[in-house]
């Protein structure tokens, strides 16, 4: 539970401030450097034609709801701390943007929550450690922070929009790097920007959580690679043998003896060939891949880069 | 304590339930935990002439095998949306193999709703949906989260565009139905006007044991023929009860408060988030419900006992509106909430900070407190706005 000092403490910042309705309350809105709620100066008055012409609204765990609806629990999921969101209107075009900054907590959960959002086909965009821009919507993720701005269908003006963007990152620090769990997965084959943390029930499995995975694609053979972590060996195998026990009347269930500390494979009825094995406190997992030696020598490929050492610690938010 | 007008909602008619029921021809699931935990109960979805299961899905499934399971359970249902990040394309991954088996209801973006919004922005809404769905036609097609004052009041569904979009989809073959989901405050208000117009087929609206007041709404949509679907089943927004009261019990009090609703005449159906199979089933194995057993009491009063003194229920603002001065009442509560229960001291004082002085609680002084005999649920809320002010203001 946070302290009740620092609670009184966040009460010096002017509530005025953060909530100024317009630019012309640029002097209230001078929020304590390095308090949570400071992430809302990242949201400029004025940027271009961009002029902010709302209150800063902000949200947290307790009623993100209000905002996105059921959406939010995914957020939840992926430690949402916190959301500043407002809108601009171009004072040349009447075009308004909806402004939201998620504090994600750390740049795992920005990361993957920005991964889970953006549709592939959308445009690379050079903001923030990566970011894409569809018709009228750009995201981008920087530091523990997605960012997300929307016009209505058909605003257009990306170009514009990616200005903002780039206002609003320079107020909120350094972008920082991918996550190192990125590089876990080989290029060869994989489909460009598919790697995706997961933090909970992954494969549908409510014990894996903090995965990631990536999808591949060989010519007729849809995969996906999945890592989950464990805080040990033991509670990997237990995990494993769950998850044997849970594809119990999948055919062709066999006991495999590599790669790794090795597992098992079956097929499974609407995912396909499934390979499972334990490579220390994680379980490495193929799905779909049709050739069962592809599948084997990719794992084997994954396992040779993950880092010696149990998985990651929990996140929290993970459900 | 006892929840006011429970029992008198629940109507849990063995004759209307009998006539109702089929079982779904369904193989067994391929996969699983479940020992054939499935759907055991059919109803009629309002006039649609769509049989469905009485648990639905909502959209916390995260991979797309998942959902195929839920599919193969018998579940025939599934609730998704424009906002749920990323649920409409999973849809669309094991749509065409269920297609027409299941009646899938979509939802326009909220923000996209407002009073100006033209007929072709829907329009192009609706196809980029249904590209993500991976499908030609929705069944139901939603206004997402009416009566929600942040997104607007009652102009907003009252755009003539909304309704020549629906229209134009029907004739189309994009849409079979119409309707609507809410769990704001206005819920009430917003969800009758669309009734008393004739604009919904269906109607999804926040509603569980501790809400009153949404019978009289529920009668109308049946005198209808709107089908009637309930979310937000388990009270808080957290899919996890987390009552320490109920210790190892989280399982049985959650299927209480699924079983509560399926024990309702009232509901064509509920649609709940299954994240994963553990949860899938859980649910599952209390469909065809149509009782509650005094365990199931028992463990609704436990949630009760936690949750009613701070729940204010979806589409309940009776308080709000019977103050004299304006004071944001259900809000500050929250505040008050996210204070004591949820460790969120700085944020809700934060928020309190933003309500104007003109309109805090020291205007209660020597008012005869309206809220209070507003409240349908006995909330002292003057003392709560009292104590509300102490913890949250800087002074």
């Amino acid at each position: 539970m946070r302290s009740l000092a620092v609670g009184l403490l966040m009460c010096l910042v002017p509530a005025a401030g953060i909530a100024g309705g317009g630019p012309g309350e640029v002097a209230q809105r001078s929020v304590g450097i390095g308090m949570p709620y400071s992430v809302g100066r990242a949201l400029p008055d004025r940027s271009g034609e961009w002029i902010r012409a709302a209150q800063i609204q902000m949200f947290n765990p307790g009623d993100l709801w209000e905002h996105i609806n059921g959406a939010a629990e995914q957020f939840l999921t992926y430690g949402f701390q916190d959301l500043a969101t407002t809108r601009y209107t171009s004072d040349q075009t009447r075009t308004v943007v909806v402004a939201e900054i998620y504090r994600m907590g750390d740049a795992r959960g920005a990361f993957g929550i920005y991964r889970q959002e953006v549709s592939p086909k959308a445009k690379p965009i050079a903001l923030g450690v990566e970011g894409r821009a569809s018709s009228n919507t750009i995201r981008f993720w920087l530091g523990e922070f997605y960012i997300k701005l929307t016009t209505p269908p058909g605003g257009g003006r990306q170009r514009e929009l990616e200005a903002l963007g780039a206002a609003i990152a320079k107020g909120l620090g350094a972008p920082g790097t991918m996550p190192a769990e990125v590089a876990w997965f080989p290029a060869a084959g994989q489909l460009p920007d598919s790697v995706k943390f997961i933090p909970a029930d992954a494969l549908g499995q409510a014990a894996f959580t903090n995965a990631f995975e990536a999808k591949y694609e060989h010519p007729g053979e849809p995969a996906t690679a999945v890592v989950v972590p464990f805080d040990s060996d033991t509670s990997a195998a237990a995990a494993l043998a769950r998850y044997e026990s849970f594809l119990a009347k999948a055919p062709g269930r066999t006991k495999v003896a590599s790669p790794g500390d090795g597992g098992f494979s079956a097929t499974d009825s609407f995912q396909g060939f499934i390979l499972a094995v334990r490579a220390g406190s994680r379980l490495v997992i193929s799905v779909g891949a049709r050739d069962e030696a592809v599948a084997r020598a990719r794992l084997a490929d994954i396992i040779k880069r993950l880092p010696s050492g149990a998985g990651a610690p929990r996140k929290e938010g993970a459900s | 304590m006892t929840r006011v007008g429970r029992r008198g909602f629940v109507r849990a008619s063995a004759v209307a339930a009998a006539a109702a029921m089929a079982r779904p021809a369904l193989a067994a699931p391929s996969q699983g935990t479940s020992d054939g935990a499935r759907v055991r109960r059919l109803k009629p979805l309002g006039r649609t002439g769509w049989q469905v299961g009485d648990i639905s899905a909502g959209s916390g499934q995260r991979d797309p095998a998942v959902l195929n399971y839920i599919f193969e359970s018998g579940v025939n249902l599934i609730d998704t949306g424009f906002q749920y990040a990323g649920h409409e394309e999973l849809v669309g991954k094991v749509l065409p193999k269920w297609r027409d088996r299941v009646f899938v209801l979509d939802k326009w973006d909220p923000p996209l709703i407002t009073p100006t919004v033209t007929k072709s922005a829907l329009l192009e809404a609706l196809d980029v949906s249904l590209q993500r769905l991976n499908t030609t036609y929705v069944d139901c097609m939603m206004l997402h989260s009416i009566g929600h004052p942040r997104y607007g009041g009652l102009e907003r569904i009252q755009n003539p565009a909304i309704y020549e979009a629906w229209d134009e989809a029907k004739r189309l073959g994009k849409v079979r139905f119409t309707g609507a989901s809410s769990h704001g405050v206005r819920m009430i208000e917003d969800m009758n006007w669309g009734l008393d117009n004739n604009r919904f087929d269906v109607i999804l609206i926040g509603a569980n044991f501790l809400t009153r007041g949404v019978e009289p709404l529920l009668k109308k949509a049946r005198a209808k023929g709107v089908g009637t679907i309930a979310m937000k089943t388990m009270t808080t927004y957290k899919l996890d009860l987390n009552i320490p009261a109920l210790q190892n019990e989280q399982t049985n009090a959650r299927q209480a408060c699924l079983k509560w609703i399926l024990a309702s005449d009232l509901f064509d159906t509920l649609v709940v988030s299954m994240p994963n199979y553990d949860r899938a089933a859980e649910y599952l194995a209390v469909s065809g419900t149509t009782s509650l057993t005094a365990r199931d009491e028992r463990y609704l009063d436990t949630v009760a006992a936690e949750v009613s003194p701070r729940y204010c229920r979806p589409g309940c603002g009776s308080c709000h509106e019977a103050c004299p001065h304006g004071v944001p009442v259900a809000d500050i509560l929250r505040y008050k909430m996210y204070f004591e229960d949820y460790g969120e001291e700085k944020f809700a004082m934060q928020r309190y900070g933003l309500v104007p002085a003109s309109t805090r609680p020291a205007r209660c002084d020597g008012c005869p407190a309206p809220c209070e005999s507003a409240c349908p649920y006995g909330l002292r809320v003057r003392e709560r706005l009292a104590e509300a002010d102490r913890q949250l203001r800087f002074a």
